[in-house]
């Protein structure tokens, strides 16, 4: 099928199931899956900038989906999600001004995937670390994460002022309560600065920022892992269609082949979303963790493919890699949903 | 001016040149509506398909409800 704006032929059957690979992962783990879109497609022969541009329409598209599908099961905290946004906005702007300065300097590419890299090595050995000292923990409740007091510590956090005046409502105290993250009171300015630094890094990165959003959310600050997954998907929605605006006004954005891809991200997208209501939290993180560490090991590669013009094939392998975490996390999360349904049934005549 | 009848298979279809011309021309004339217009698409088709999905389920379960609240179901 010939795309007139990326002026590229793709088979659509390629795009489906990237969609629907895309679907399952953004509403299974709450992220954007911006590194996994721009992989598939460049393997795909898509040129490399709109890969990024149609990549971020599929982003907001299907994080709509997702949000509006996790809502429903009461897993967005609309409350935390604005107040990020304050921190959010600016921080892309930020990231931007940066960008230009980097790109000036000629030094952008190499730099961020460098940070890229970290990021993912951080993040994806943190939450591997987690799992496995909770599980060699038996003392520990379950389903608890190891910076449990880290995350109480931040929630007690009081940083002034402790109340600011508001035209028309008068003075107003800093702290919120965030029932739907069972967080009591919070002091508004911990999520503003955590929006601030992921909308920060989402922007540097041209991500959705939802891979470091979501660990931020859980083991930062408390909040149980299925909310983290919607509320961070809520975000995503704001940094998506901010890119995707960009990414259009430049041209670099190909509508026909981001509608094919949503089509079948709308069908990933339930089977994700619904899996979080069967898998436990514990297994959504390992699984997360992993996933992370196969999108770090696929930009590595991708980094180490431009030393040499005899490195190319890597990042071609890259690419195979992460498509291949990918589905392979889709499937694990099918049966393990299809699973706990099966348990969940078996043990339900017991309870009557 | 040309019109086709769109079932005849044996002349050609006009319509997808002229999609591909429209998706191509009006991205390079009109940048700013362009990119509104790809905002605005992506989140109506989003919202669409959600909306679909939703009714199909709420379809699926309406047909499977009453044959699961059988007497021996609620035992």
């Amino acid at each position: 099928m010939w795309f007139p704006n990326a002026e590229v032929t793709v088979n659509p059957a390629l795009l489906l199931l990237l969609g629907v690979m895309v679907g399952t992962l953004s509403g299974f783990f709450g992220v954007g899956g911006g590194f996994l879109i721009t992989g598939g497609l460049l393997v795909f022969g898509v040129p490399p900038v709109f890969a990024v541009g149609t990549g971020l329409a599929l982003i907001m598209g299907s994080s709509i989906i997702n949000t509006l599908k996790h809502r429903h099961l009461g897993n967005v905290d609309l409350r935390l999600g604005l107040i990020m946004l304050v921190g959010t906005i600016p921080g892309v702007f930020f990231a931007e001004q940066l960008n230009s300065t980097l790109e000036e300097a000629g030094i952008i590419g190499p730099v961020i995937r460098y940070v890229y890299i970290v990021f993912l090595a951080v993040l994806g050995g943190f939450i591997i670390y987690d799992h496995l000292k909770q599980r060699r923990n038996p003392v520990a409740a379950a389903g608890e994460i190891s910076t449990a007091s880290l995350a109480r510590r931040v929630q007690g956090m009081r940083i002034p002022p402790h109340a600011i005046w508001l035209p028309g409502l008068g003075r107003v105290p800093t702290y919120v309560a965030l029932p739907v993250s069972g967080i009591d009171q919070l002091s508004v300015f911990i999520p503003v600065i955590v929006g601030f630094s992921v909308g920060f890094f989402a922007g540097l990165l041209g991500a959705g920022g939802g891979f470091l959003l979501m660990p931020v959310l859980i083991f930062g600050m408390g909040v149980p892992t299925t909310v983290a997954i919607g509320t961070d998907l809520f975000q995503i929605i704001v940094t998506g269609s901010w890119g995707t605006f960009v990414y259009a006004l430049s041209h670099n954005v190909d509508p026909l082949m981001a509608i094919i891809m949503l089509g079948a991200a709308s069908i990933g997208s339930q089977l994700g979303t619904a899996a979080t209501r069967f898998v436990e939290p514990a297994k959504i993180r390992i699984l997360y963790g992993v996933t992370i560490m196969g999108g770090c090991i696929s930009v590595a590669l991708d980094q180490v493919s431009t030393y040499s013009d005899s490195l190319d094939f890597l990042s071609t392998l890259a690419s195979v890699i992460l498509l291949s975490v990918a589905g392979a996390m889709c499937l694990i999360v099918a049966g393990m949903m299809i699973r706990a349904k099966r348990e969940r049934k078996e043990l339900a005549p017991a309870d009557d | 001016m040309t019109i086709y009848i769109a079932v005849d298979p044996t002349r050609p279809r006009v319509w997808r040149p002229k999609m591909n011309e429209f998706l191509t021309s009006y991205s390079s004339d009109q940048t700013l509506l362009w990119a509104l217009l790809i905002i605005g698409v992506v989140a109506v088709a989003a919202i669409s398909l959600h909306l679909f999905w939703t009714g199909v389920f709420r379809a699926v379960a309406a047909l499977l409800g009453p044959r699961s609240k059988t007497p021996g179901d609620a035992d």
